[in-house]
């Protein structure tokens, strides 16, 4: 079944259209969580939730704004880390908060800065070399580890962490501050 | 906080909510490998004979099917044999190089491992089908993977046209192309019948990575192809020191006659002794290069550009001797000498053809003679052919067509840095009827290089007709032709 017809039948509230979503995406959707989520039963209960996502969300997919994979991925792998970060601060809630721990909020200078340095950052990806690329984002935005993308390019896990150091120098040089030099 | 977390935090902040288009389709688990598997069932099916195409491309084509089929090995049963039987094809393909590189190796060797392959490549289609079709089945999705299957017909229209390309001529052609053209077709089609169930699959890791795979697989088949052509295809020859020269009288005799002293020289003495009673000797030598020499552009007094040939070095020296006995016996010497350094590869051969063989004023009769000699610290080695006899056979002329033959034919090998290589081969003949002219050619193989494919001793280019510079051998030749009957004994000059 093509994607435009799982798409039209979402929209238009048919229940199968879920059940194609499943069939057809789910494979993709478990891919995207596998990484992120380790216990299994966690991950069938993501996948549902990622279903329900779709389902409500359906109106805020715009075809020209971006594709159907990489809006599917965006929202398993959100969906997955936000299910991830609940069971972590979960298990913080137990532990008692240290009264000196310092405050997050960052200064108005620091906010500009980070804003700059996120700015140049998301400039070094876009130059970076389409196998580069593709490294970047198994490694950060999809949180792959390093023995999946060794496995997945035929490479090994030594291999993988050195292209990812070499990777980080050139990101590290071409944001050019101090701090990362 | 560190360096590293700063930049870990300022990344995990700065990505974007979606990835780019392009790195959902990029980012997959079976794509690289399956586009490894595919291109290498692509190049192993393309055929062009020239500049070693087509084994650079097959070659090629197992190496990326060996590194797709093992990342993809414990997908499930049919991908694991379909990575055992690609592993076992490419060292089939690997043995079949090597033996191909080896000139002294039967022919059989590779046409077997030919045929062993042909079944493999269907089966690959079929486990390749196979395995497809147990992915989407195990992702849910209805098993569905009829590229595979119409790629299995394609290959078995390919293999028939290819089979029976020479007797339907441009009918097999046609065949042949449009079965290519399928295959690259269900290829493409193949290449996306995993979109969806791709994603479940697992993929395997290795200890090492594709690329080192490549590289050792690569420099084992150039160690082996480097094995084949230089110590598996140089005839073994029984070198053994020269002696003393007997058969004086005789031998006086002739040098009396005006037989070459250098040639008398190294004549066994059972060859000298086939001269005893001589009559008369003919004999005729020359200096030939060996070489491709170079070309020169001169000017002619009437302005023309004439474009010529030009070689510095000549080095080999033919003699061909004619030694006339009573009651119309002859026997014909032709002797060889390389009068300056060179390099001896693999094998050297000679073809003696003449009229005696071939005409009815003339019989060739007995046995042939003749040895090699070359000297060695101080001394003398000899060696008999490692081939000398007749052969009939048949090639293909340029001009003529179809061509079929029978000549004498001699085979060596030479140490590689030889001095002072030599030898000679003789025969015996009978004149039938008078008034014949006689003649007798002799063709000098020499293998200028050993790096050929497919590897081939100089007697096999010999006996295809092979001329002048051919692959990895050049042929020179020195022709003997007098009138017994009006030219006079002696040196014959042309």
């Amino acid at each position: 079944m093509h994607e435009k017809e799982v798409i039209e039948l979402i929209r238009a509230r048919d229940e199968s259209g879920v059940t194609a979503l499943l069939t057809h995406f789910g494979p993709l959707m478990r891919y995207v969580i596998a990484p992120i989520l380790p216990d299994a039963a966690d991950r069938e209960e993501c996948l549902s939730e990622c279903c329900m996502k779709v389902w409500d969300g359906i109106g805020g997919f715009d075809p020209e704004r971006g594709g159907w994979t990489a809006w599917l991925t965006a929202i398993a792998r959100n969906t997955a880390l936000n299910r991830a970060r609940r069971e972590r601060r979960g298990h913080a809630s137990l532990d008692e908060l240290d009264e000196n721990t310092p405050s997050a909020a960052l200064t108005p200078e620091e906010a500009l800065l980070l804003n700059e340095q996120r700015l140049a950052l998301r400039r070094a990806i876009e130059e970076l070399s389409a196998p580069e690329r593709n490294l970047f984002y198994r490694k950060y935005y999809y949180l792959q580890s390093s023995a999946q993308i060794a496995a997945e390019l035929g490479s090994t896990v030594r291999g993988v962490e050195g292209r990812l150091h070499r990777l980080r120098k050139k990101l590290r040089s071409r944001l050019g501050g101090e701090r990362y030099e | 906080m560190s360096d590293d977390a700063r930049l870990d935090a300022l990344i995990e902040s700065a990505l974007p909510p979606e990835p780019p288009d392009d790195v959902p389709s990029r980012v997959t688990p079976w794509r690289r490998a399956m586009c490894q598997i595919l291109w290498g069932i692509g190049l192993r099916a393309v055929t062009f004979s020239f500049f070693a195409l087509d084994y650079i491309l097959p070659g090629l084509g197992f190496l990326l099917m060996l590194c797709g089929s093992r990342t993809l090995r414990r997908v499930n049963a049919c991908f694991r044999a379909l990575h055992l039987v690609t592993a076992l094809e490419c060292a089939l393909f690997v043995s079949a190089l090597a033996a191909q590189c080896a000139a002294l190796s039967p022919d059989w060797v590779s046409s077997a491992v030919g045929y062993a392959m042909l079944p493999m490549q269907l089966l690959v289609t079929l486990l390749l089908w196979g395995g497809i079709r147990g992915v989407q089945a195990s992702a849910g999705l209805e098993p569905h993977a009829p590229a595979a299957i119409w790629l299995l017909v394609w290959y078995l229209l390919l293999t028939a046209a290819g089979l029976a390309g020479g007797q339907l001529g441009w009918i097999g052609a046609i065949l042949f192309l449009g079965a290519f053209a399928l295959i690259i077709r269900s290829l493409y089609k193949l290449y996306s019948a995993l979109d969806e169930a791709g994603y479940a699959v697992e993929a395997a890791p290795g200890r090492i990575s594709n690329l080192a795979l490549a590289i050792g697989v690569t420099a084992l088949t150039a160690a082996l192809m480097l094995c084949g052509w230089l110590f598996l295809s140089r005839y073994p020859m029984d070198w053994q020191s020269a002696e003393e020269n007997g058969e004086s009288a005789v031998r006086t005799e002739l040098a009396e006659l005006g037989f070459p002293e250098d040639v008398l020289a190294d004549l066994t003495d059972e060859d000298a002794a086939r001269c005893a009673g001589a009559l008369a000797v003919y004999c005729h030598s020359e200096l030939n290069p060996v070489n491709e020499g170079r070309e020169e552009i001169t000017r002619r007094a009437d302005g023309v550009r004439v474009q010529s040939t030009v070689y510095d070095v000549k080095e080999l020296r033919s003699t061909a001797v004619a030694v006339e006995l009573p009651e119309g016996r002859w026997v014909v010497f032709h002797h060889f000498r390389w009068v300056e350094p060179v390099s001896f590869y693999g094998s050297e051969a000679i073809k003696i053809w003449s009229q005696v063989m071939d005409s009815d004023g003339w019989a060739r009769v007995g046995e042939p003679g003749g040895r090699v000699l070359c000297d060695r610290d101080g001394g003398t080695l000899s060696a008999d052919f490692r081939f000398l006899g007749e052969l009939s056979y048949s090639y293909e002329s340029m001009f003529f067509g179809r061509q079929e033959g029978s000549n004498l034919f001699a085979a060596f090998s030479a140490p590689l840095r030889a001095e002072g290589l030599r030898g000679y081969v003789c025969y015996e003949a009978l004149s039938l009827e008078d008034g014949w002219i006689f003649d007798s050619w002799m063709d000098y193989t020499h293998q200028l290089t050993p790096f050929q494919l497919p590897a081939r001793t100089a007697l096999d280019k010999a006996t295809q007709g092979s001329w002048n510079r051919d692959g990895a051998f050049l042929t020179v030749q020195t022709a003997f032709h007098f009138d017994p009957g009006s030219d006079a004994p002696g040196e014959i000059e042309y």
